[in-house]
């Protein structure tokens, strides 16, 4: 039997190659007054629907987003956790299928020569259909070839959006720079940080923002952002703190069951499936777990002694200190605390109007033929928002490429019809 | 225990007890390899006409990367690039029929197409001007008759 062995050298891989190939940037400035589709949001959800739609002839699309580059939040993101390589395998990828594109595993194949051995040794396990890891260079570069083809980076201005506000025949998006009036809008919001009664704590940090670099820390969290934390945490030689309240960490090659990824494992998240039931599902599905590669160095500090490890201790607050309160009534004292709490998705409040999101248990109310907003058929969600409509998997790569072709073929079917003929 | 991970090209060495039962290990391409090998099996799995796109393009451009140039043509056929897509398919056509007869024939079938890359290149190297273009021939040269096909289509 062959077996894997999780190696942490598939973590190190080097970051800040530039890679060649053209480095499309956005436009400054107002935007165009209209445009048949805006889409919000350019990270790999937006990237990927923008491209869907260049696919489908639909030419007139503004893309706004405040990053000076494709994917930009997204990528800051990953190396403010200096992480080297994203667990999505090389064959979820930005883009759209059934073009002929050159895909993700291939790209990285013809810079065979930029690429180190361990990236290469990835790159055959892809092909042998076993599990892999993608390093954030190749990413990066292919998101920006990505968006070179298809050419997105020169339909994208530089700004913010301030409101998202849909009227009879179309949709007036408010931005920094100007407002845009669009047929259809396309949200791709991303997860933000879940939200802490501690962050205002002294002491306490939440993940994705600036953090102390030495001291010790305590991590708060069973997730990959823990795990990254906490392996750059102790790679420095700092006392480490792991603090979560499952009984133990849960080490996976992905976040999501295989099964999600498919047809199969979307349509238990299907219409005619309750709510309940998709809700119990999720909880079960959309669990905190840490990439296998981190267990030979978490478990090794641990015996060492230099990770302590506190499991099953639910946290009931963060004393100034800081102290993290456990609920057996320990505390874990330390020079910083980390949040890692995990992401919930962005459902839109912050732009649309309440009534229009629908809100529930922190979903927003779309249509699962459409991903459009039932109270707002113009507006469109792709992304982490679509995860009571496509599964946990909605929030990955790949659930990206699934919705945005829903997406896509949906607004290429109502531009071809005529404004006023029931276009809400 | 073996991590899949460092697989060897070559399988371990047969004992009694191997031998009475297969090998439950696979054999992955090596790591080691040219880069223009990597490049070149996935150029043999291209469409004729992003091949001859490619040949075009390296017979205007003659230095470069063949991957380079394979992206090249990725980004013409989506209107992207500096040069025009059909121009591209057009150069390549011509420079495919100026060449074509003048290349040696490979009577030998390789079941690998590493192996038969590797030997094409070897026998092609005299008709090319740079490593680009002797990729992209060698892949036409290797696809001939899909390659012939699509020129005789139009």
């Amino acid at each position: 039997m062959t077996l894997f062995v999780p190696d942490p050298g598939l973590l190190s891989s080097p970051r800040g190659r530039r890679f060649p190939g053209p480095d499309p940037r956005p436009r400054t400035g107002p935007p165009p007054a209209s445009a048949d589709v805006v889409v919000v949001g350019g990270g790999p959800a937006g990237l990927s629907v923008a491209s869907a739609l260049w696919h489908r002839d639909v030419r007139d699309v503004v893309l706004i987003d405040p990053s000076d580059r494709p994917c930009g939040r997204f990528l800051d993101r990953v190396d403010g956790l200096d992480q080297r390589v994203l667990r999505s395998p090389y064959q979820h990828h930005p883009g759209v299928e059934g073009f002929r594109d050159c895909e993700l595993l291939d790209f990285a194949r013809l810079h065979w020569s930029r690429l180190t051995p361990v990236e290469r040794r990835e790159v055959r396990m892809a092909q042998a259909g076993h599990r892999s890891v993608v390093p954030v260079d190749v990413f990066e570069a292919f998101c920006r070839h990505v968006a070179d083809v298809h050419h997105v980076a020169e339909r994208t201005w530089r700004t913010t959006a301030l409101s998202v506000t849909p009227g009879p025949g179309s949709v007036v998006v408010a931005t920094a720079a100007g407002s845009i009036e669009a047929r259809s809008v396309v949200l791709a919001l991303g997860e933000r940080t879940r939200p802490s009664e501690w962050d205002a704590v002294p002491g306490v940090h939440r993940w994705d923002g600036p953090r102390p670099a030495d001291g010790s820390v305590a991590v708060v969290g069973a997730g990959l952002t823990a795990a990254h934390l906490l392996a750059a945490a102790l790679d420095a030689g700092r006392e480490a703190h792991w603090v979560m309240r499952e009984d133990a960490e849960r080490y996976q090659c992905s976040d999501v069951n295989a099964a999600f990824f498919r047809a199969e494992g979307r349509a238990r998240f299907g219409s005619d499936v309750s709510w309940a039931d998709r809700r119990a599902l999720m909880r079960q599905h959309r669990r905190a777990t840490v990439m296998f590669e981190f267990r030979p160095v978490l478990t090794a500090a641990e015996r060492s002694g230099r990770l302590r490890v506190h499991r099953g201790r639910a946290v009931t607050g963060i004393a100034a200190g800081p102290a993290v309160e456990l609920a057996d009534g320990s505390r874990v004292g330390a020079d910083s605390v980390v949040l890692a709490l995990g992401t919930v998705p962005s459902t839109g409040a912050d732009l649309l109007p309440a009534e229009v999101v629908g809100a529930r248990d922190g979903w927003p109310d779309l249509d699962e033929q459409t991903l459009s907003y039932r109270r707002a058929p113009s507006v469109f969600a792709v992304g982490a928002a679509t995860g009571m409509a496509l599964g946990p998997a909605a929030r990955n790569i790949d659930g990206h490429r699934v919705g945005t072709a829903l997406v896509a073929g949906a607004i290429a079917a109502r531009l071809r019809t005529p404004v006023g003929a029931g276009v809400g | 225990m073996r991590a899949l991970a460092s697989a060897a090209r070559t399988p371990p060495a047969s004992t009694d007890t191997q031998e009475t039962r297969p090998s439950p290990e696979f054999l992955l391409p090596g790591v080691d390899d040219p880069p223009l090998t990597e490049v070149g099996v996935i150029l043999l799995g291209f469409d004729p006409g992003r091949l001859l796109a490619g040949l075009g393009l390296s017979t205007l451009d003659g230095a470069g990367d063949p991957g380079l140039v394979a992206l090249a043509v990725d980004r013409a056929r989506h209107g992207a690039g500096p040069v025009d897509h059909e121009t591209l398919l057009a150069a390549g056509g011509r420079r495919w029929r100026a060449v074509r007869d003048a290349l040696p024939d490979d009577p030998v079938a390789d079941a690998s197409p590493r192996a038969g890359w590797e030997r094409t290149l070897r026998a092609l190297e005299p008709f090319a001007a740079g490593p680009t273009e002797l990729a992209f021939l060698a892949a036409c040269r290797m696809r001939r008759r899909a390659v012939d096909d699509h020129l005789a289509a139009g």
